[in-house]
């Protein structure tokens, strides 16, 4: 574990698009040092590619739309950071969400991850752990776990 | 943090007839760099170092020395002045007052106390608070956060929590029943109370050992009963905490994250 001090100065925010998972980013900025960065992340399922006979590969343009379209509003949330002092960047990866988010944190070696839990059915957790508690259980950092219930 | 804290006290002084050029002497030396304007006895007007810049030359060593040389006859602190269109008092928060300066694009404010002007607040005393702040690792923070140590090896989680949250800190270690109720049958009820005893072994004591190795931490903790996870949520909702801090591998992790009140901290 890197950091335990609780200096959290460039943090990793995983968000899936969907509007409650927002609530994590209140908490993150009460935690994160004046000056800091927060990079928000959102993970698509990777796109489809079309190879043509003679071994041509095309790759499918609805992922870059797609990218897009998450970029832009990735942008309005890191925009609302700037004006409260702190960095924010968006960025779109595809792939596993899991290895995506850890992999990043690594990559731009951040102090914490923070995400929200998301609602799941008790049988689907029987059944299957989500992907925050595979984080967590993944992470080499301290995450923070927006639980939903209270707004910051 | 309060305005009578940093402002500057008494404040500088001047009536709406005093020649600009003695106002900028005055200026020259005063600290705040800003002057209570007060016309028989009421508060008048505010003029700083940029006012008087503003009508006279753009220097106020500058505009002293012209009117030695009588270059700058004739020009007055009222020719300068701006009206006070609002005040703080002594015991204002300084980030309201900050805020009100922001809002009235103002660098400077009266401190007015029973009507009479006792200080001025410039955005120049503001400034060494801020960069104070910041140096401190100053962030809007949280205010109350519940640790839960489990391990002598939580120490840095302790640690975590103190900085996070100086001041309020609460540690609490869980002990778990032992077993479920109906199961508690199956053992002799000697061995009962003797197992009870050992896990029950003075751990606050233990807990407060714990927390004197920690700078700035609560010198005694909390020991709870039960399920840990309910425990831990039903401390967190009674005591309104901001955040629970415990760690990583925990396994009372994912439970905690599905009931907790508030964000969870894996460390």
């Amino acid at each position: 574990m890197r950091d335990q001090t609780g200096d959290f100065k460039r943090a990793l925010v995983a968000l899936d698009g969907r509007a409650r998972t927002d609530r994590v980013l209140p908490w993150i900025r009460r935690l994160i040092l004046p000056g800091g960065e927060i990079h928000l992340l959102t993970v698509l399922p990777p796109g489809r590619a079309l190879v043509t006979p003679d071994g041509t590969v095309y790759a499918d343009q609805v992922e870059d739309a797609e990218r897009l379209a998450v970029l832009v509003s990735l942008g309005i949330l890191a925009d609302r950071l700037r004006t409260d002092g702190v960095r924010g960047t968006g960025h779109v990866r595809f792939g596993e969400p899991v290895r995506e988010i850890v992999d990043m944190a690594r990559d731009i070696d951040v102090d914490v991850i923070a995400m929200t839990a998301a609602r799941r059915r008790p049988w689907w957790r029987w059944l299957s752990e989500g992907v925050t508690e595979r984080v967590v259980r993944r992470s080499r950092v301290p995450v923070l776990i927006a639980t939903g219930q209270r707004s910051a | 943090m309060k305005v009578k804290t940093v402002m500057k006290s008494p404040p500088a002084i001047v009536s709406p007839a005093m020649p600009l050029a003695d106002t900028a002497s005055l200026l020259a030396v005063d600290p705040a760099r800003c002057a209570l304007v007060v016309d028989d006895g009421r508060l008048a007007g505010i003029v700083t170092e940029a006012d008087v810049r503003r009508v006279g030359s753009s220097s106020i060593r500058r505009l002293a020395d012209q009117e030695l040389r009588g270059d700058a006859a004739g020009a007055r602190v009222v020719d300068a002045m701006r009206p006070v269109e609002s005040v703080v008092t002594p015991d204002t928060d300084l980030p309201a007052a900050a805020r009100m300066m922001r809002e009235r694009r103002t660098c400077a404010l009266a401190v007015v106390e029973e009507d009479e002007p006792v200080g001025v607040l410039t955005s120049s005393i503001l400034l060494p608070v801020v960069i104070g702040e910041l140096d401190a690792g100053g962030r809007r923070g949280v205010e109350r956060v519940i640790a839960v140590v489990e391990h002598e090896s939580d120490l840095p989680l302790i640690e975590a929590a103190v900085r996070l949250a100086p001041g309020g800190v609460e540690a609490v270690h869980v002990l778990p029943a032992l077993l479920r109720s109906g199961l508690t049958t199956l053992i002799p009820a000697w061995a009962r109370s003797e197992v009870a005893s050992i896990r029950r072994r003075d751990p606050e004591a233990w807990l407060s050992r714990l927390l004197a190795r920690v700078p700035g931490a609560p010198p005694w903790g909390r020991v709870l009963h039960g399920d840990p996870t309910e425990a831990i949520a039903r401390l967190a909702r009674d005591s309104s905490a901001d955040l629970i801090v415990v760690r990583r591998l925990d396994r009372r992790v994912a439970p905690l994250m599905r009931i907790a009140p508030c964000p969870v901290l894996a460390l």
